[in-house]
C-alpha cells in the first residue's frame, strides 16, 4: 500500500532533479528549457497572476463541459425517444466526430471576439461528442431481461425510462464525463490561442513572444493540473452514484 | 359460469406460438390445451428449449402487441386476457434469472413493484414481513451483486410476493442452485403457497422438484412444445423433506421418469422415422 504512494513521489522527485541536473550540466539555456527551480520561483513570483490566468481557464473549461455535456445528454435522450430523430441526426453526429473542432476556433474568434464566451463554446463542442454518441449507447444498452420484467410489474414508459434506462446509461454517461473533462481543458486552452487577453492558453501564447520559457512551462503545469483535478473529481462523482459493473462494458 | 371465469385460473385454448426467424416462423408451441384450477400448484417439464419460457411469458401477457410472435388460440388468465391479467398485476412471473437491479440494495428492490403501481386499489405490503420470512431481514441494505446466487433469487421471490400477483408463474426459479439451497426455497415456497394458495405454474428440470410441490405435473414434448401427458401428484399434504423418502414419493417420481423417458423417446424414434422417408 506505501509502495503506492512513495513509488510515483519518488518516480516525480528523480524526474525534477534529473531534469535540473541536465539543464544545469550541458548549460542548456533557459529560453529553450526552463529548469524545474526557475518555473518553480517564475510560479512563487507570480502567483497572483497565474492563479488568474488558471482561475479562467478552469471557468471556461468548467462551463462548457457543462454546456456541452447537458445539449449532448437531451439530445440523446430524445433520440432514446424518437427514431424518427434518431435516424435523421445521429450520422451526423457520427460524422461531426471526425471533424477536428480544434479548426474551428479562429472562427470563434470571429464570431464571438476575444472574451470568455468563444472559450466555454470550443470547449462545449469538444464535450459535446463523447457525451451524445455514449448516452445514446447507454440508454440503449438495457438489459432485455430487466425490460421484460418491468413490462411484467405494468410499468409506463415514463416509468422505465426514468427507473430503468436512466440509470443503466450512468456507467455510460460518466465514462463521456470522465473524456469530457479532459477535453474541455483542452478546449478552453485551444480556444485561447486563437485569441484572447487572459487565461493559461494567452499566457503561454505571450510568454513564448517574449520568451519568458518559465512562464511557458509554468502555464503547462498549471493546465495539467487543472486538467487532472477536473479528471479525479468526475472520477470521484462517479463513485458515489456507479458502484455497478455495467452490462456490457465496452464503452 | 365457465371455467375461464373463475379468478385465479389459467385456461388456454388450442394455443400455439411461434416467433419470427428470418423469412419464416419458427413454431414454439402448438395446440396447447389445458386449464389449472385457482390455487392449484401445477409443474411444467419438458427437454431443454421446447417452450417453457415462452409459455410463461405468453401467459404472463409479454408476447402481446408484437409483430415478432404470432400467437393464435385462446388464454384466459384471472378471467380475462393475459394483457389485462399483467396490467392488473394479477399475474407475476418470476424469471429464470433474479434480474435485480444492481443500484438498488435489497430492501430498495423489494419496493419496486410498490413504485409502479399506477392506479391499483392494491395495499403495498410490508417488505420487512417477507423479509424475515425469506431470512433477508440481515441482508435488506445489500446491493445484489454482493449476494449469492441463492440469496439473490430469494430477493426476486420477495419482490414477486410485495405485489401479492393472484397467479405466479415460475421459470425454473432455483435451477441454477445447489441442492439444499433449492430445498430450503422449497420449503420456504410451499409453506408461502399453503397461506396465501396463489394458483403457481411452476417450470423445472427436476423430476424430484416437481413432484415435491406439485398437484398435477404437465409433461411437454420437444419444440414444438404441445401437452404429452399429465400427471395428477398423490403424495399427502402438507410435505416434509423426510416424505421424499417415502414409498409414495419415489413411485410417483418412478412413474414420472418412465413417462419422460417415453415421451422423449417417441419422439427420437419419430425423427429417425422422418430421417429414412
Ligand atoms: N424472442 C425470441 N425470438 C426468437 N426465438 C425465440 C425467442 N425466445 C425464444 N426463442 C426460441 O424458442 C425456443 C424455445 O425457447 P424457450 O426459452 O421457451 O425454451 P425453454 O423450454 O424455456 O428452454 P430452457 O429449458 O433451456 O429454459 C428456443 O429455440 C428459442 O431459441
Ligand atoms: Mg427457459
Amino acid at each position: 500500500m506505501r509502495i503506492r504512494v512513495i513509488g510515483p513521489i519518488a518516480v516525480l522527485f528523480l524526474f525534477l532533479i534529473g531534469w535540473e541536473g541536465v539543464v544545469r550540466l550541458w548549460e542548456i539555456p533557459e529560453y529553450l528549457v526552463a529548469p524545474p527551480s526557475a518555473i518553480f520561483r517564475y510560479s512563487v513570483d507570480n502567483l497572483g497572476d497565474l492563479s488568474g490566468h488558471f482561475l479562467i481557464t478552469m471557468t471556461e473549461a468548467a462551463a462548457g463541459f457543462l454546456l456541452g455535456s447537458s445539449v449532448g445528454f437531451l439530445l440523446a435522450v430524445g433520440f432514446s425517444h424518437s427514431r424518427t430523430l434518431e435516424y435523421s441526426l445521429y450520422p451526423y453526429m457520427i460524422a461531426l466526430k471526425a471533424v477536428p473542432i480544434v479548426a474551428l476556433a479562429p472562427l470563434l474568434v470571429l464570431w464571438f471576439g476575444n472574451g470568455i464566451p468563444g472559450k466555454v463554446v470550443m470547449a462545449a463542442l469538444i464535450c459535446f461528442f463523447p457525451v451524445i454518441v455514449n448516452v445514446a449507447i447507454g440508454l440503449r444498452a438495457v438489459d432485455p431481461g430487466l425490460h421484460e420484467l418491468f413490462r411484467s410489474l405494468a410499468a409506463s414508459r415514463s416509468q422505465i425510462f426514468f427507473k430503468l434506462r436512466l440509470p443503466s446509461s450512468l456507467p455510460y454517461l460518466f465514462a463521456s464525463f470522465r473524456i469530457g473533462s479532459t477535453l474541455s481543458v483542452v478546449g478552453a486552452i485551444v480556444g485561447e490561442f486563437s485569441g484572447a487577453r487572459s487565461g493559461l492558453g494567452y499566457l503561454m501564447v505571450v510568454s513564448v513572444y517574449q520568451l519568458e520559457t518559465p512562464a511557458l512551462f509554468a502555464g503547462i503545469v498549471a493546465a495539467s493540473l487543472g486538467g487532472i483535478a477536473f479528471f479525479y473529481l468526475i472520477v470521484w462523482l462517479e463513485s458515489l452514484f456507479v458502484h455497478w459493473e455495467p452490462r456490457d462494458t465496452k464503452v | 359460469m365457465s371455467q375461464s371465469e373463475f379468478p385465479g385460473a389459467v385456461l388456454a385454448k388450442g394455443v400455439s406460438l411461434a416467433f419470427s426467424e428470418g423469412q419464416g416462423w419458427l413454431s414454439v408451441l402448438t395446440d396447447l390445451d389445458f386449464a389449472v384450477r385457482p390455487g392449484e400448484f401445477v409443474s411444467i417439464i419438458g427437454p431443454s428449449g421446447c417452450g417453457k419460457t415462452s409459455l410463461l411469458k405468453l401467459l404472463t401477457g409479454l408476447y402481446s402487441h408484437r409483430s415478432d410472435v404470432r400467437v393464435s388460440g385462446e388464454v384466459f388468465v384471472n378471467g380475462a386476457s393475459s394483457t389485462s391479467a399483467r396490467m392488473s398485476r394479477q399475474i407475476g412471473l418470476m424469471f429464470q434469472s433474479p434480474l435485480l437491479l444492481p443500484w438498488r440494495t435489497v430492501i430498495q428492490n423489494l419496493l419496486l413493484p410498490n413504485e409502479l403501481i399506477q392506479d391499483s386499489p392494491e395495499t403495498p405490503q410490508d417488505p420487512t414481513v417477507i423479509l424475515e420470512q425469506l431470512g433477508l431481514l440481515q441482508f435488506q441494505d445489500y446491493f445484489p451483486a454482493n449476494l449469492s446466487g441463492g440469496m439473490q433469487q430469494r430477493v426476486a421471490l420477495a419482490r414477486l410476493l410485495m405485489y401479492r400477483p393472484r397467479i405466479l408463474t415460475m421459470d425454473e426459479p432455483f435451477g441454477a442452485l445447489d441442492e439444499q439451497t433449492r430445498e430450503g426455497l422449497n420449503q420456504d415456497l410451499l409453506e408461502l403457497w399453503r397461506q396465501e394458495s396463489p394458483t403457481v405454474l411452476f417450470v423445472t428440470h427436476s423430476l424430484q422438484e416437481a413432484v415435491f410441490l406439485s398437484d398435477r405435473i404437465l409433461v411437454l414434448t420437444d419444440r414444438p412444445a404441445s401437452i404429452y401427458a399429465e400427471v395428477q401428484v398423490s403424495v399427502t399434504r402438507p410435505r416434509s423433506l423426510d416424505q421424499k423418502f417415502t414409498v409414495d414419493f419415489l413411485n410417483a417420481q418412478k412413474e414420472l421418469r418412465a413417462l419422460v423417458k417415453e415421451a422423449w423417446d417417441e419422439q427420437d424414434a419419430g425423427r429417425e422415422k422422418g430421417v429414412d422417408r
